[in-house]
């Protein structure tokens, strides 16, 4: 019964995508079209969207187990929230998830055309179209080759054998099924962190959409940049706590300390990240200047076909082995769309580049756009290194059967000395004005900051550590941070002076005067704070491998005295989790209890191990076991100093993103207000 | 030019060379700096793919089998065996490709050559978009 409503309802947002896509597309070549006719195909592809996801939680809830998708990633014991997010930890169900997104997206898009204060036109159907259109492809990868709501036909004990696409085939379920991958029922960030990487990913559609749209209608200039930017900014804040919250559940869950691995999927979310920010950067300098209109449409393209990329790695199983991906058919449609949305949009780009306009040149190097120019090289080659480093063992493997790995030591060898010459650019870059920097300007902007930076750098150097990576992170961290705050101060003082108050009083409407710029600002204090906690976690954490513990046993380690007290275990319905008790003491003082535990999950052949964390301002205590039985335990032993720093600097790079662009909202829905800020732009 | 007038002058004018100091004193630390205090066989399984797991390192991974070999790493770098010593007896009885480092072979150089390649080409196209010297501005424009 499930089965054949979820089947209608795919169907009926395939239809509902490919209606749109034809009378948005015919609303963009004739402007005279009433836009009336779209709300119909619209709204049919937003509520079939929002049915299938329904239709499927609801069987994930009423453990209907005739539906394959049901029947081989949902178990009846499978506790609560992690029974909602079996509906997207699978193949199948995560590209529902994905049609709904788009869906959605498409939706504000129509809203936000047809509420704001200027007309919508060709440029927004021809948007409206695309998406439609790549909505056309995931609805189609649906009710297809990725069908979650096949009928089991055949049935083991725990698992769906055969399914049939035909909604009225007999059915028949096991009376429960396997239940998700154990590691992903763990920790509720698990639950969190997909469906944000999703709107982050889904999101990129937009801009995509707008640029090729402008591509297609003859329409480059900076007008299509004007109407995406709020789309690029809140799917780029999306993304970027996605791969935050994502790294932290690595961290929480996985057992070993580390929140990067540099592992295919991790990258694969991090490319169109890279790529995106430098389109956030590249786009203002256009809009600003009228420079880089190529290069943005570049950017755009680069960006999608990265998450479609993604999407790819990720979700065909092609990562384990080239070999294994024809095993489903998902792999191969995913692939043949990629080089569709590659060899098309970059086709188009060339077909109209004769109207593309040639920009002015830069007038100098030193300059904010000079610097914007240099982020966007930075990290052009830095998603250049990622991309490489992921795609280079597959297609070594594809084209000559040879293998080769690729790791950390690549990845970090190339990705560090990028990462800071990054943030050198990203202290130098807000002190610069547009044109042409003057150091008459420009230094007395970036003194004071050097002195508190290089100030940092000696109180670490003598206080704590003189390992060359620390140090310099501490110095160039506290150096974008110096610049932006210094900024912040003079404007304030400016102000202050012309009102005859006080410097203090006048920092929230400095920051209020120009929220994108001062967003910005925040954002980049949160990558330099990432990057300050990259640096101590990866140098001054101390490990310690492997001791064997007996109950009552004690063991000294980075100044903690560790005492093992005893195990417990505890039996859910799906799993039983062993728990070790261990105090932790320092200069004889209690600081807290941990418990490291392994869990055996019943459908899981190995245990799962869950890590202890000890949290202080100054560093994390990290304990995870190998081996918990009667005689005791194997412990492992880590400190993550200033750990949470990261996950603080990672979510203020997305809350900056995310207030820079309140103030593009407002700026874009009130046009005409005088502007009484001081602009930082000088 | 900021709050510089509420600083007394004698002061701006030391400003520079605090600066100067100070960059010369974190220069000097940054050339002497401490070796990382790492551990030799975390670094050497850092290189080393863990062959049951999926793409982790076994000084990452948690299984028990990782755990063998680095215990068995750690003898070996007990034995006062070099890295390359190390490595070479590891990986006797594994291929090349669970090397996470991959060795500079003719497979693996387009690797290194694809990024150094993009590196070049965007710093050209940036260089090349900066406007010439004033007297090469009119040729500029002729096009335009």
């Amino acid at each position: 019964m499930l089965s054949f409503a979820g089947t209608l309802a795919v169907w009926a947002a395939l239809l509902g995508a490919a209606w749109l896509t034809v009378t948005a597309w015919q609303a963009a070549r004739r402007p005279s079209f009433s836009i009336a006719i779209l709300r119909r195909p619209l709204l049919t592809m937003v509520w079939a969207a929002v049915g299938a996801m329904v239709i499927l939680l609801a069987a994930l809830l009423a453990n209907d187990f005739t539906v394959s998708y049901v029947a081989n990633h949902h178990s009846r014991h499978t506790p609560f929230p992690f029974n909602i997010a079996t509906a997207w930890a699978a193949l199948e169900g995560s590209i529902v998830l994905w049609g709904l997104v788009l869906a959605g997206y498409a939706y504000f898009v129509w809203r936000r055309a047809i509420t704001r204060h200027e007309q919508p036109d060709t440029l927004d159907w021809g948007a409206l179209a695309v998406i439609a259109a790549v909505g056309v492809f995931f609805f189609g990868l649906m009710a297809t080759v990725g069908n979650p709501f096949e009928v089991c036909v055949e049935a083991s004990a725990r698992s769906c054998t055969a399914s049939s696409a035909i909604p009225f085939s007999s059915a028949v379920g096991p009376a429960d099924g396997a239940g998700p991958n154990p590691l992903l029922q763990n920790h509720i960030l698990m639950a969190i962190h997909p469906p944000l990487l999703y709107l982050g990913y889904v999101g990129m559609t937009v801009p995509f959409a707008y640029g090729v749209a402008a591509l297609a209608l003859r329409r480059p200039g900076s007008e299509w940049l004007r109407r995406s930017g709020f789309w690029t900014r809140i799917s780029w804040v999306f993304l970027t706590a996605g791969i935050t919250l994502g790294a932290w559940w690595a961290y929480e869950v996985l057992g070993w300390g580390g929140y990067w691995a540099w592992d295919p999927v991790e990258n694969a979310s991090f490319m169109p990240w890279l790529v995106a920010t430098a389109f956030l950067h590249s786009s203002l300098v256009q809009e600003r200047r009228g420079m880089l209109e190529a290069w943005n449409f570049v950017l755009v393209i680069g960006t999608f076909s990265l998450t479609i990329l993604g999407t790819f790695l990720t979700r065909s199983g092609v990562i384990a082995s080239v070999h294994s991906f024809t095993q489903s058919a998902i792999g191969p449609a995913l692939l043949g769309f990629l080089v569709v949305v590659v060899v098309g949009s970059f086709t188009l780009f060339a077909a109209r580049s004769q109207q593309i306009s040639s920009p002015p040149r830069l007038e100098s190097l030193s300059s904010r756009e000079g610097s914007f120019m240099l982020n966007n090289l930075l990290l052009s080659v830095y998603a250049m290194v990622v991309l490489t480093g992921t795609l280079y063992p597959l297609v070594l493997e594809a084209f000559s059967g040879s293998e080769v790995g690729v790791g950390r030591p690549f990845f970090d060898r190339l990705a560090v000395p990028i990462s800071f010459a990054l943030l050198l650019a990203m202290g130098v870059g807000p002190a610069l004005p547009w044109r042409v920097a003057r150091r008459k300007v420009v230094w007395p902007r970036v003194h004071l900051p050097l002195q508190v930076a290089l100030g940092v750098g000696t109180v670490v150097v003598i206080t704590t550590t003189r390992i060359g990576y620390v140090v310099l992170a501490a110095v160039a961290g506290s150096w974008v941070v110096a610049v932006a705050a210094y900024r912040l101060w003079t404007q304030a003082q400016r102000f202050a002076g012309s009102k005859g108050t006080s410097a203090a009083r006048q920092l929230g409407r400095v920051i209020r005067s120009d929220r994108g710029f001062w967003g910005g600002q925040f954002a980049h204090a949160g990558v330099a704070l990432a990057a300050v906690a990259i640096a101590t976690t990866a140098n001054l954490g101390q490990t310690l491998d492997r001791v064997d513990l007996t109950p009552g046993d004690r063991v000294e380690f980075a100044g903690y005295q560790l005492v093992h007290t005893g195990v417990a275990t505890a039996r859910t319905p799906n799993r039983l989790t062993s728990s070790a008790a261990v105090q932790v003491w320092k200069d004889d003082q209690l600081q807290g209890w941990v418990q490291p535990s392994l869990s055996q999950f019943e459908t899981s052949a190995l245990p799962i191990a869950t890590p202890g964390i000890h949290r202080s301002f100054k560093e994390d205590l990290y304990l995870s076991l190998t081996r918990i039985d009667e005689q005791g335990i194997t412990l492992r032993a880590a400190t993550a100093p200033l750990q949470w720093v990261l996950w603080v600097g990672g979510l203020l790079c997305a809350a900056g993103g995310l207030y820079a662009l309140m103030g593009r909202d407002r700026r874009r829905s009130r046009p005409k207000t005088a502007k009484t800020g001081i602009h930082p732009d000088g | 030019m900021g709050d510089a007038s509420t600083v007394p002058s004698r002061l701006r004018r030391m400003s520079p060379l605090v600066t100067v100091a100070l960059g010369i004193f974190i220069v000097f630390s940054l050339v002497n700096a401490d070796p990382i205090a790492e551990d030799r066989s975390e670094r050497i399984g850092d290189q080393v793919r863990c062959p049951a797991c999926e793409g982790e390192s076994i000084a990452e991974s948690p299984s028990s089998y990782a755990a063998d070999m680095m215990t068995y790493v750690r003898e070996l770098v007990d034995q006062g065996l070099s890295d390359q010593q190390v490595l070479d007896r590891l990986m006797a009885s594994y291929p090349d490709s669970q090397l996470l480092d991959p060795p500079l072979r003719a497979g693996t150089l387009l690797l290194w050559l694809i990024p150094a390649a993009v590196l070049l080409t965007g710093a050209g196209l940036v260089l090349s978009r900066r406007r010439r010297r004033p007297t090469a501005l009119l040729g500029d424009n002729h096009g335009r």
